[in-house]
């Protein structure tokens, strides 16, 4: 058989070069798709300070027109819905996003499996995120949990894992924020704000956890002043940065709801809350 | 030209690729679909100021502000908010309520805390990237992107790939050609090109796959035409294409150049040849020779390559000729040239690669012609062993300059075609690298002598200058071959003024082109028979010959030897001359030789007019003259008169021993 699979690669290498215009068309498709989905005011220096909704439309179209086309392919269709529907999710179109979410049927790689199955946390966070309802907090609460059984199932260092921990963070203070804590019997007061605070501990613990001693060392070289660390990826940078970000708004909003009224706050690793005390100090 | 199992390998194959292309193209377009990168942001968010906020900015709102007070502006919303406050304070989950409130009444306090994520990381990688513009698109796709993981499918794409081919070969098996598939030496071939040339494209498909393409149907045509007579040597295809991956990489990486080199038409004749010389010739430890003196040749290619010179282009196009060259030079004087690391044939090769890339001339050099200058340069170096410690440069330049130099002459160009001139040239050159011993002192006798005839051609019509081209120099050669001596004397000057001076006789149509090449060619050979006579002392002398001859051809007998018999004539007076004439010379200086050797030839045509029939037949005739002048030569006539009758004696003696 090794003969025969040679013989069938040369044939596929070979045919590369043939037939190159699907290729190129879905090559412009993934240009102006990226192109789109970072040109949102949610990205500060965008374009504008609304969707470009001309050049979403004109990407989603030319999308749905290799589809069309190709009705049979159904990797590569699939695979274009995804991106088809992130797009919509990140403009936060929740209709449109819903309805193309819904025409995936089976994605081809960990990213999209993963984006398919927290379709609706997806959807449903980029419209919350900036006006987090009451109502948002039980749901919120159920869909932590879809995202951490999701996020368990990928690679740890893996980019996706890393985007949708930093989204469950985000979630979980948004949660902690919105609890009431301030409840006018004094020990049920206690007992609320521990319970917030010691969720609050956990989620950012669950997140900490992702990273390793050589984030840790990013972090705190970068807690107060800028630190250059010029052999780093870009992917790694993302994600300290966001972990370093997230941590901040943590302890603000800790401090803001009070939750050191009754007991102090240890924070997990130990690292973060070193961080939490000098923190504390300075502010 | 492909052989009739090839073709059908080709034809399977083309019918193939018709029926894959839109698959393929569609695997193609799905793979970057699937791998492409997905550049996912997170939302901003804003945290609300929290219930630890909120509810005493409203208690203490209801505090400051009077109930009796109808002006208060929060008058038609006090008791709402005091029992949003209750709630809250009593467990409630009514924090939108109150950030209503907070909103209405107190708006400056209402302001969330947005919590950026992305700005952050765009702060943070301008910050470790301070020469990235974060404004850039791409910049900003690669900051966000999010790597698709694996594929969630058992196959990578290769295989897949592989498994769509698989389909289309099911479907097209009647017509694919049992070779194909099952023929082991053909997939040798194909494993050996895929093992240098597949693994990094497979890597990235959509880019330089040309070269597989190249390298794959060129080396196929090379070696099926090659595997009818002879068994592939494996180890001599990887020597190949393992200088040919040495090469690609010189000139980083580039296909452009690898594509080139291999669909160039000597490339496919090279594999041909790879296989015969192994086959029949070479040992197989000559491979590694031959790889290492492939890829120096490779490496100068890529150099020019890189650079762009004038050079490239003819190295692109000739470089399978000059390892063909190479691999007959091995096989030619094997063992003798390799006694080093370094084998002497690399050294020359590389070393005439330098003259010729020096040289703007190289462009008028044929494929022959660069194999016969190496065939030549090698076969001198391993006849001369102090060669063999070192070749000396200036013997190499002259060499090569005088092919370059005597190829490049307008004149010659605009004589003589291109098939005509390799064909001068490359029996020159191959006559030199069958005797070494001429040009090892004489690197200069290409030009010397080639130049000399074709340039004293030069002018002549096509058809007669090649022909008397070919006689000249084919004769010298062959005289030289005999009597390498004559390469230190005046001989291939010689032969060019004799080439000169018949050239004017056909322009004077004193002579036709056939005689006129025949009778250079007998001349060529006659004069080196008195070395010392016509190439020493007498210059001039065999075209005096010539003319009088000539002269007498034109008599009141001169139709005895009209035709092909006037060759023979000049030929045997020629040689009577070349055995007595410095007998003769004694007695008439050379500027007034001409008139008693006419004087001589006159009388015996009317003599031989007179007795043909009956003492002479006609085909004597020119012997009989030939003996006649040696007679006169010696001083053994006394009278030059066909009247007289010591003379009349004397034709009639030397006619019946030429009867005899």
């Amino acid at each position: 058989m090794k003969p025969m699979k040679n013989l069938l690669v040369l044939v596929v290498i070979l045919l590369v070069a043939v037939s190159c215009a699907t290729q190129a068309q879905v090559k412009e498709i993934v240009a102006t798709s990226n192109a789109a989905m970072i040109d949102v005011p949610d990205l500060p220096q965008a374009d504008g300070d609304a969707v470009d909704e001309a050049r979403l439309k004109a990407a989603i179209e030319r999308i749905e027109a290799i589809i069309t086309a190709h009705p049979e392919q159904t990797v590569l269709i699939n695979t274009l819905r995804v991106r088809q529907a992130m797009m919509l999710t990140v403009a936060n179109k929740p209709a449109a996003a819903g309805i193309v979410w819904n025409q995936v049927t089976k994605p081809t790689t960990q990213r999209d499996a993963a984006l398919y199955s927290l379709r609706e946390e997806l959807v449903w966070w980029f419209g919350a995120a900036k006006s987090f309802k009451d109502e948002d907090i039980e749901r919120a609460k159920r869909y932590l949990a879809n995202i951490d059984a999701v996020s368990k199932t990928l690679p740890k260092g893996a980019n996706t894992r890393a985007y949708l921990e930093t989204m469950r963070a985000a979630i979980a203070l948004a949660v902690a924020n919105k609890t009431n804590t301030m409840l006018g019997d004094t020990q049920a007061r206690r007992l609320k704000k521990i319970t917030v605070s010691d969720q609050m501990v956990t989620d950012l613990n669950h997140y900490a956890a992702q990273f390793d001693s050589q984030d840790q060392a990013w972090i705190e070289a970068n807690w107060t002043a800028t630190e250059v660390f010029p052999d780093v990826p870009v992917s790694v940078i993302r994600a300290r940065a966001e972990l370093h970000r997230l941590i901040m708004a943590y302890f603000k909003r800790a401090q803001l709801k009070k939750l050191e009224e009754f007991e102090t706050m240890t924070w997990q690793p130990g690292w973060v809350n070193e961080r939490w005390q000098a923190w504390k100090e300075a502010n | 030209m492909l052989t009739t199992e090839g073709a059908s390998l080709v034809i399977a194959i083309v019918r193939g690729l018709i029926k894959l292309t839109n698959r393929v193209g569609l695997v193609f377009a799905e793979k970057v679909a699937v791998e492409s990168a997905l550049p996912l942001i997170q939302p901003a968010m804003i945290l609300t100021p929290p219930s630890e906020v909120t509810i005493p900015a409203l208690q203490k709102l209801l505090q400051e502000s009077s109930p009796d007070d109808p002006n208060d502006a929060i008058q038609p919303d006090r008791e709402a908010i005091r029992i949003a406050v209750d709630n809250a304070l009593g467990g409630e989950q009514n924090d939108d309520i109150l950030m209503e409130f907070i909103r209405k009444h107190l708006p400056a306090q209402a302001l969330g805390e947005t919590i950026d994520l992305n700005g952050a990381v765009i702060q943070a990688i301008g910050q470790a990237r301070p020469e990235w513009d974060m404004n850039d698109t791409d910049i900003r796709v690669a900051a966000f992107s999010i790597s698709p993981g694996k594929d969630s499918r058992q196959k990578g794409y290769p295989w897949r790939l592989a498994l769509t081919v698989a389909d289309v070969l099911v479907e097209v098996g009647a017509q694919t050609p049992g070779l194909f598939t099952r023929d082991p030496k053909t997939q040798g071939i194909v494993k050996a090109i895929l093992q240098r040339f597949a693994d990094a494209d497979l890597q990235t498909a959509d880019s330089g796959s040309g070269v597989l393409r190249a390298a794959l149907s060129a080396t196929l045509n090379g070696a099926l035409d090659a595997r009818k007579h002879f068994d592939i040597e494996e180890e001599w295809l990887d020597a190949l294409l393992d200088a040919l991956q040495a090469g690609r990489k010189a000139a980083n990486g580039s296909d452009e150049f690898l594509i080139g080199l291999v669909q160039g038409r000597g490339y496919p004749l090279l594999v041909g040849a790879l296989f015969e010389e192994a086959a029949t010739r070479l040992a197989d430890e000559d491979a590694k020779v031959f790889e290492a003196i492939a890829a120096d040749v490779l490496q100068v290619a890529a150099d020019h390559f890189k650079r762009r010179t004038n050079f490239s282009g003819y190295l692109n196009e000739h470089w399978g000729e000059l390892l063909r060259a190479t691999l007959g030079s091995l096989a030619d004087h094997g063992r003798e040239l390799m006694h080093d690391q370094t084998p002497v044939v690399q050294e020359v090769v590389v070393k005439v690669l330098a003259q010729l890339a020096g040289t703007p001339n190289h462009k008028f050099l044929t494929d022959d012609m660069l194999t016969g200058m190496v065939d030549a340069a090698v076969g001198a170096v391993s006849a001369k062993p102090e060669f063999l410690e070192g070749i000396d440069d200036a013997w190499l330049q002259t060499l090569v300059r005088s092919v370059t130099i005597t190829v490049a002459g307008q004149g010659i160009r605009d004589t003589f075609s291109r098939d005509g001139l390799t064909q001068i040239v490359s029996e020159t050159l191959t006559t030199f690298a069958d005797h070494p011993e001429l040009i090892i002192d004489h690197p200069g006798l290409g030009q010397e002598l080639v130049k000399g005839v074709l340039t004293k051609l030069s002018g002549l019509d096509r058809f007669n200058a090649e022909n008397l081209a070919n006689a000249a120099v084919g004769g010298a050669l062959d005289v030289l071959a005999h009597q390498p001596g004559l390469v230190d004397s005046n001989y291939p000057t010689l032969v060019a003024s004799l080439a000169g001076k018949i050239a004017g006789l056909i322009k004077e149509q004193s002579l036709t082109g056939i005689q006129a090449s025949e009778l250079l060619r007998a001349m060529t050979e006659s004069v080196a028979e008195n070395e010392k006579l016509f190439l020493e002392g007498q210059a001039k002398l065999a075209e005096i010959i010539v003319d009088t001859v000539l002269a007498a051809s034109k008599g009141q007998n001169g139709q005895l030897i009209a035709g092909m018999v006037l060759v023979d004539t000049v030929q045997q007076v020629t040689e009577a001359i070349a055995a007595h004439g410095q007998t003769a010379l004694d007695r008439h200086p050379l500027n007034k030789l001409s008139e008693p050797l006419f004087e001589v030839l006159e009388a015996g045509l009317a003599r031989a007019q007179d007795q043909l029939g009956r003492q002479l037949g006609a085909g004597a005739v020119p012997s009989v003259l030939g003996a006649l002048v040696a007679a006169w030569a010696r001083g053994e006539t006394v009278a030059i008169d066909p009247d007289d009758p010591d003379f009349q004696k004397l034709f009639m003696e030397l006619a019946m021993r030429a009867a005899a």
